[in-house]
């Protein structure tokens, strides 16, 4: 059997991105987050030890998390309106995390709740609670 | 064309122990000139471990599991392989809430002139216990249709704890090789062995 949780779009990739489905009895929890500010693969290897710590507390059994993390690096942004492909470098600080949860033994909007506190906890403070460069869409 | 399928439990060792399996299927074909296609399931819909095939020819299947949700995606993506690539063969990597029997049963009903595919299933020795306490039923369903059996990360239990659950898998599938081995380490011997006793 399969659910999902039914959620609203986040369209801001810079705020956590989660999403929750069931699959033969086990939670499964796609994650997604990118940023352009400090946070480094060490961040995201302490954010995945503190997610599993906090599933084995709330009495999951962890069948598999496993993320991606990428740094975003240089691209291109590409244009043409005629002839001639304008080309224009764009370097882009920060990372790309993406990964999935798979958890038995606990209820996926638990699993969800889990995910998102610890992907939240990535964000600095001064950027959820304002007075920063960024405007985001809530 | 040789349809290969790795399965085993979330965490085994599945990938790791694919690349070298892909290696060597890729050299055993090596004069057929046919490509060897992979075929990744996963069950959310991020790619975490596509990176790590960069070197073969991917097909990726998100966000549901090819023994069930997505059975109809696999059958339809072998048939355009067929199609598109005519590869050697296809190594497909099960998700790890896959039963590989079910697998089977989908190429058999939907694809069944590609032949009985070989089927090689991860046991994770680190995690056999712990997880058999509470879902044996499903790790016996895991089992079920394995041509061989690979007890993987027995580096990280002792001998006589691979021995034990060498034999627990052995009660559980009488006649069914099951070979301890550690993903960390290269593993080319077995697999050629393998592949000579599984391909004409």
């Amino acid at each position: 059997m399969t659910g999902r949780i039914p959620r609203h779009s986040r369209a801001d990739p810079h705020l956590p991105q989660v999403d929750t489905t069931t699959h033969q009895g086990a939670s499964v929890c796609t994650f997604r987050l990118w940023r352009q500010d400090a946070i480094d693969e060490d961040a995201c290897e302490a954010m995945l030890s503190a997610l599993a710590e906090s599933i084995r507390q709330a009495g999951g059994i962890i069948g598999h998390i496993k993320a991606l993390v990428q740094p975003l690096g240089a691209g291109s942004r590409l244009s043409i309106t005629k002839n001639t492909v304008e080309k224009l470098p764009i370097v882009r600080q920060g990372i790309s995390l993406e990964g999935v949860a798979i958890v038995l033994a606990l209820a996926p909007e638990k699993l969800d709740e889990l995910v998102s506190t610890q992907l939240w906890a990535l964000i600095p403070e001064r950027e959820i609670m304002g007075g920063n460069d960024f405007d985001y869409h809530w | 064309m040789s349809i290969w399928i790795l399965g085993g439990f979330l965490g085994s060792g599945k990938t790791t122990l694919l690349l070298q399996l892909a290696k060597q299927l890729a050299w055993a074909h090596r004069n057929r000139r046919l490509p060897l296609v992979i075929v990744e399931n996963e069950i959310g819909d991020v790619s975490v471990d596509g990176g790590l095939l960069g070197d073969y020819q991917l097909r990726e299947l998100f966000s549901g599991c090819v023994c069930c949700t997505l059975a109809s995606g696999l059958a339809q993506c072998i048939r355009q392989l067929r199609q598109e690539e005519n590869p050697g063969c296809i190594l497909i990597e099960t998700t790890g809430l896959a039963l590989p029997k079910s697998v089977v049963q989908v190429l058999e009903t939907y694809v069944p002139e590609e032949g009985r595919p070989n089927v090689l299933v991860v046991a994770d020795a680190q995690r056999w216990d712990e997880l058999f306490d509470c879902m044996d039923v499903f790790l016996q369903n895991q089992l079920e249709r394995a041509d061989g059996i690979l007890l993987n990360k027995t580096d990280l239990v002792s001998p006589e704890d691979t021995q034990r659950i060498c034999g627990e898998i052995q009660h559980l599938r009488p006649g069914v090789p099951v070979w301890p081995v550690c993903g960390q380490q290269d593993n080319a011997p077995l697999f050629r062995q393998i592949l000579e006793e599984a391909l004409p």
